[in-house]
């Protein structure tokens, strides 16, 4: 049976939508009752710690293994029923891309190039060459670096001329200089209207890349959104360098903005209360005033940055702490 | 059936250079060499030696061809049955969408356009030595040469499909060799002696083989065979090759990708 290419995906907002998918190996849940909505033209990251489920749920959704329950949909078609349709205009990397050693990259575009539709083979000379690999395509993939492999990944993805890039782990192995290229493809892409979802334990790369994120861990979903809002879901945070730290810490501390606070050897790190009738800004402006009428030069205030991967630790720690 | 994916099964096989120079050696080689040695020691002493060609050196080619092809026909057919999943592959070509039943069943006729040629090309080896070295002999005639190409491609070919099926059902290159060529040269000839297991032993697929071979209707050797009647040999082989690729397909179908 030949793919169709005129029953395009509909016009859906959601490139991956799960409801309460399951996968179970014997009595253990892998991934536990997943709700997740990608929306179609962003960059999706997936993190999670190793064995936390990413990539059993990205093989549960592309339907390489059976799931126990839940339903998948993929740009708007249902798996496992409506399979061809749906992978007809998907692109994967599961893990680590994996080739026949024994050819060369663009033989190995051709293999999977045939079990695709019948344009797929006109695409393979643009993908090569849209990964960088056009001039060395007709050796042998034995003798290709992790980086090689992982761009010759992209391009047997892109013989799909995919609307969904599912990438799991594509920066593992990668120098920073070839970090930094796949950052700008998967940017690229995005732009062109596909959407990426990028699986990863890296999260300082997945902020770097992504617009939103879903956290997983222990199979379940914690948390998914933007990542800005995720990112900026702890308290604010403010730390202060001033000439008398003992002074300044007594009075910050009784301050009633003040929710936390934090002594270290060259600042003191406050955490500003987070109540809807308390505004950061203000918050900020009166500690500061409050140090300089009390006669304490203040040198610094910062706002302290909150990583992604910050977050995950508190999300994740509060799991094991209440686990 | 999809073209594409048969030539794509047959570019897998054919760039493999360690499975190409074994069974072109298996296919071909073998034959050569020994209808070589066969004449030299004819050429050595005609007295003691016939030549090696004729009707003889024909039923004798055949024999040959046939064990050496089916060490070949497994070697294939075992690497076909698990190129994609030992290399990492399968979980990629079952992501295009594309039914696992298509892709299980792109891999015998692709592995078939890999082989036939060889064991041709070891036919006609064969058939040459047969005419060129008949000497004093009575050369084979067409229809004989004919009726032996095609029971070399059945057998081999049915030795293909049994191994691709196999393979493709354990996912093992090496239980895969190492069982089907355990059965061919040591178990069934070891079971079709056990004649207390009487008709039973039409089962067995060598001796429907056997049955088929042109060569004992000209006196050659394998002339013994306890299936008597063409139709269940047939029948026989049919069952095996349907029940090894219906195993194989089935395990492709339902394993994790």
């Amino acid at each position: 049976m030949e793919f169709n290419r005129d029953s395009e995906p509909g016009d859906v907002e959601a490139a991956i939508e799960t409801r309460g998918l399951t996968k179970r190996f014997g009595d253990r849940v892998a991934v536990n009752n997943v709700d997740l909505t990608v929306p179609r033209a962003s960059a999706f990251g997936f993190v999670g710690p190793n064995g936390a489920g990413k990539t059993t749920l990205v093989r549960t959704i592309l339907g390489l293994t059976r799931r126990a329950s839940g339903n998948v949909r993929l740009l708007g078609y249902s798996m496992p029923e409506q399979h061809n349709l749906a992978l007809a205009r998907v692109g994967a990397i599961v893990e680590e891309p994996l080739f026949h050693l024994h050819l060369t990259g663009r033989e190995n575009l051709q293999v999977v190039a045939a079990a695709r539709e019948p344009h797929a083979h006109a695409r393979i000379a643009p993908a090569l060459a849209r990964v960088g690999l056009a001039d060395r395509a007709d050796e042998r993939v034995r003798a290709y670096s992790m980086g090689m492999r992982q761009r010759l990944g992209v391009a047997r993805c892109l013989l799909a001329d995919p609307l969904l890039l599912i990438l799991d782990e594509p920066m593992n192995g990668l120098d920073p200089a070839g970090i930094e290229e796949f950052r700008e493809m998967i940017n690229g892409f995005v732009g062109e209207g596909r959407t990426v979802f990028l699986s990863s334990h890296l999260l300082d790369e997945v902020q770097k890349t992504c617009d939103r994120v879903a956290i997983i861990d222990q199979g379940n979903i914690l948390m998914q959104g933007l990542v800005e809002d995720i990112a900026g879901g702890r308290r604010p945070t403010v730390r202060f360098r001033c000439d008398s730290p003992d002074v300044a810490e007594d009075l910050l501390g009784a301050h009633p903005a003040v929710e936390q606070i934090q002594r270290t050897d060259s600042a003191i790190i406050v955490t500003i209360r987070t109540e809807p009738s308390t505004d950061t800004d203000t918050a900020v402006a009166d500690l500061n005033r409050l140090l300089v009428e009390a006669g304490v030069s203040i040198f610094a205030i910062e706002a302290e940055r909150v990583s992604l991967e910050e977050r995950f630790l508190e999300i994740t720690s509060r799991l094991e702490v209440t686990g | 059936m999809n073209w594409r994916m048969i030539n794509a099964e047959w570019l897998k096989l054919r760039r493999r250079r360690g499975l190409f120079w074994w069974s072109l050696g298996l296919s071909v080689g073998v034959v050569a060499v020994v209808f070589g040695v066969i004449e030299g020691l004819h050429l050595a002493n005609p007295a003691q030696h016939g030549p090696a060609g004729g009707l003889t050196g024909l039923t004798r080619g055949l024999i040959g061809l046939s064990s050496a092809g089916a060490v070949a026909a497994i070697l294939i057919g075992a690497f076909a049955g698990t190129a994609d999943v030992s290399a990492g592959v399968f979980r990629d070509l079952v992501a295009t969408g594309r039914s696992r039943w298509e892709l299980f069943a792109a891999r015998l006729p692709g592995a078939l356009m890999f082989f036939l040629p060889m064991i041709t090309l070891g036919y006609i080896v064969v058939a040459a030595c047969s005419l060129v070295f008949r000497g004093s002999m009575p050369a084979a005639s067409a229809s004989v040469i004919a009726q032996g190409y095609g029971w070399v491609v059945l057998s081999t070919g049915f030795d293909l499909a049994v191994a691709l099926g196999f393979a493709s059902f354990t996912n093992s290159r090496a239980t895969t060799i190492a069982v089907l060529i355990g059965w061919q040269f040591i178990a069934s000839p070891l079971l079709l002696q056990v004649s207390w297991l009487g008709s039973v032993r039409q089962l067995i697929f060598n001796s429907a083989l056997a049955r088929l071979n042109p060569a004992p209707a000209l006196e050659g050797p394998g002339s013994t065979t306890v299936t008597h009647n063409a139709a269940v040999a047939a029948v026989v082989l049919v069952v095996w090759v349907a029940i090894m690729l219906v195993a194989g397909g089935w395990r492709t179908v339902t394993r994790d990708a």
